[in-house]
């Protein structure tokens, strides 16, 4: 009820201006992209995961998807619309077709400098490539890393919200929103987040602090600063409360060995997820980013190692046919808890793009995401070309490397191979 | 004494005229300002062609000479990105991307030409006279050589060498690598017409000598004196541009 209120109270507050916005005149702007992609998933059975947890995974896609983005303006009022529509074709499911609202909000212009906005939408923070650690409520599980870099974080569910953002004439910005679970939301949690962005202009850099709501509420930080004429200082820090995974220990009463107990970890304490990066543009047109990532969430040696025992002993036993139904489900179970973005605690990112390393109208990336810990990773590699104005080519190779018990190796999807044509309407 | 007084007088000769020589060529350089910009608040637009036939078409705002807002029109997956030039900041935003992001003035636009290129209209915030010499060009018609070195740290090019024409017209310019020793790009001033009350170039002809001497044509059009809102020049603002 308290939610609904809040919105009642802001279609009140921009009552009349709103009749004074039907009255005004509209302006539409329409775009879209389709595209075609055929997916190859490689699915491998490992130390951690059985045969059971592969069975149900597709390995051959076609798929077809529409994305639609509208808006509508006028002097005062902006509607923006985005709209995927998803048609998929597998092995598995066979057809399968779904349809989602990324964003539908309006936002109204109060006075110049505050805005107002209400409905379902996408909000990014953060200057960084790989891990955001501010893009604090974001599921990494929904993003599609096949997309490429200026798809990826938009093709996204957005939240339900009501929120401002007021800018102020030095360049910063006050913004906040509130998104509780409501209903008719698709809001899983309450969440809120009130920011300050600041641009620094005597340092040249920009600086956000932000405070958020959520399950494990904390604050952020970002930074941003131009080294020279071509390279970029930039570091995006979160400090949250609690521990996001349980810790997994072995059951010293079971009679079975590989039996395992999970405990929560300490929610009081708060946790640091930092991600400091560096950027070059070369001449050649290429531009290079490093970024050093830390996630004090992640297990620690002796945390891993235990996992790492339960896993090879609960493997050895289904080898050794020694209680191995248990052992399977203790796979399984081990398997459902380690579907973390990343298990341990220190990684590097690296990333390469050209814009033209063939011709003026392909570009080509290769990132590689490497744990600092056990030396395993996931290594990509994107070709893109244009072979008319609006039509885009492209082929997505993504594989994992390192040794059986790594950390990357221990995934069930080692290898995604996608060809995609994309057109822009 | 009376050598000693020599020697001040000597001296302080020199030093007045070094010092109206620096100033007497950064007044040429702020000539070649105003003949580049047409004032501190206008728009024009772009097109730059590569010799492969690459085309993009960009709408550009400049308020208060030091800030740019450059609006991608053409081709049409590329219409809405902009890009936003604040001192020697720089932001991108690629619509529906939900925030501009940092990036560099080396950063590149197409080929050899750099966000600095289009969005940076006047040499005079990033680059200050090092030295002036009247010379002869290829077809023996007079010329001034203008030595611009980088004054701040964010300016795209170590060293530019400017020739100019007649009023101090710019005809060519050379831009040099960080060390200062090697020509990354060379660029003809042409196609001069009568705007907004000066003879102005709208063509500027780009050798890019680091892709094999790629040739970008970047044609100006449309001039007019415009006053920007401030607003436009905040990256949250971004975002909002129609």
């Amino acid at each position: 009820m308290k939610n609904i209120y809040y919105l009642c109270v802001f279609f009140l507050v921009i009552k009349n201006d709103c009749l004074y916005a039907v009255e005004s005149e509209w302006s539409h702007s329409f775009n879209a992209i389709s595209d075609f992609r055929i997916v190859n998933d490689l699915y491998e059975t490992n130390p951690l995961v059985t045969e059971d947890a592969i069975s149900n995974k597709n390995s051959n896609t076609e798929s077809s998807t529409s994305r639609l983005n509208l808006e509508s303006w006028n002097d005062k009022t902006n509607v923006s619309t985005q709209i995927r529509f998803k048609y998929e074709n597998n092995q598995v499911d066979n057809v399968n077709s779904e349809t989602e609202i990324d964003e539908f909000f309006g936002e109204y212009e109060f006075t110049d400098e505050l805005f107002i906005f209400a409905g379902r939408r996408n909000i990014v923070l953060g200057q960084s490539y790989g891990i955001n650690p501010i893009d604090v409520f974001s599921d990494y599980s929904l993003l599609d890393r096949s997309l490429n870099s200026s798809r990826k974080r938009i093709e996204y569910p957005g939240q339900d919200m009501l929120g401002f953002e007021n800018l102020y004439d030095e360049g910063s910005t006050i913004s906040g929103y509130i998104a509780p679970k409501i209903s008719f939301s698709n809001n899983e949690r309450d969440q809120a987040l009130l920011s300050k962005s600041m641009f620094l202009s005597e340092f040249n850099s920009d600086f956000s602090i932000l405070g958020f709501i959520d399950e494990r509420s904390g604050l952020g930080f970002s930074f941003t600063k131009p080294q020279e004429k071509a390279s970029l200082f930039y570091a995006d820090v979160s400090l949250r409360e609690g521990r996001d995974r349980a810790l997994i220990r072995a059951d010293t009463s079971s009679s079975v060995e590989g039996d395992f107990l999970t405990i929560e970890g300490d929610q009081k304490k708060l946790y640091l997820e930092s991600n400091v990066g560096f950027s070059y543009a070369f001449h050649t047109g290429g531009t290079f980013n490093i970024e050093y990532y830390f996630n004090q969430n992640g297990y620690t040696n002796p945390e891993w190692l235990q996992i790492k025992g339960l896993i090879l002993t609960n493997s050895n036993n289904v080898a050794n046919g020694v209680d191995i139904d248990q052992s399977e489900s203790n796979l399984n179970s081990l398997n459902s808890y380690l579907t973390y973005e990343v298990l341990r605690r220190e990684y590097v990112f690296m990333r390469y793009f050209s814009s033209f390393i063939f011709d003026e109208d392909s570009n080509f990336e290769t990132t590689v995401f490497h744990s600092l810990e056990d030396g395993s990773g996931s290594l990509s590699v994107r070709l893109e070309k244009s072979l008319i104005s609006d039509l885009l080519i492209g082929l997505y190779l993504n594989s994992n490397y390192g040794n059986s018990y790594d950390e990357f190796k221990l995934r069930a999807n080692q290898f995604q191979g996608v060809a995609y044509a994309t057109y822009h309407f | 004494m009376i050598k000693t007084l020599n020697i001040i007088k000597a001296t302080s000769i020199f030093s007045l005229l070094l010092l109206s020589t620096l100033l007497f060529s950064n007044d040429i350089l702020n000539e070649v300002d105003e003949i580049r910009s047409p004032g501190s608040d206008f728009s024009f637009n772009i097109n730059l062609l590569a010799s492969d036939g690459n085309m993009l078409e960009m709408a550009v705002l400049v308020k208060d000479k030091s800030k740019s807002l450059v609006r991608y029109t053409k081709p049409e997956r590329s219409s809405g990105r902009t890009i936003l030039f604040v001192g020697r900041n720089m932001w991108i935003y690629i619509p529906g991307s939900r925030r501009a992001i940092r990036i560099s003035p080396q950063q590149q636009i197409m080929g050899g030409i750099s966000s600095a290129d289009i969005a940076r209209t006047v040499y005079s915030l990033d680059y200050s006279v090092e030295g002036i010499e009247n010379i002869l060009s290829e077809k023996k018609l007079n010329m001034k050589k203008l030595t611009l070195v980088r004054k701040t740290k964010g300016a795209a090019y170590e060293k530019i060498h400017l020739f100019l024409g007649d009023e101090n017209r710019p005809i060519k310019a050379l831009f040099f690598s960080s060390n200062g020793q090697r020509i990354l790009k060379t660029a003809y001033f042409e196609g001069y017409e009568n705007i907004i009350g000066k003879l102005r170039p709208t063509i500027l002809k780009i050798i890019d000598h680091m892709n094999d001497d790629e040739v970008i044509k970047i044609t100006y059009s449309d001039f007019k004196m415009v006053t920007t809102p401030e607003k436009y020049f905040q990256s949250s603002y971004l975002k909002r541009l129609k």
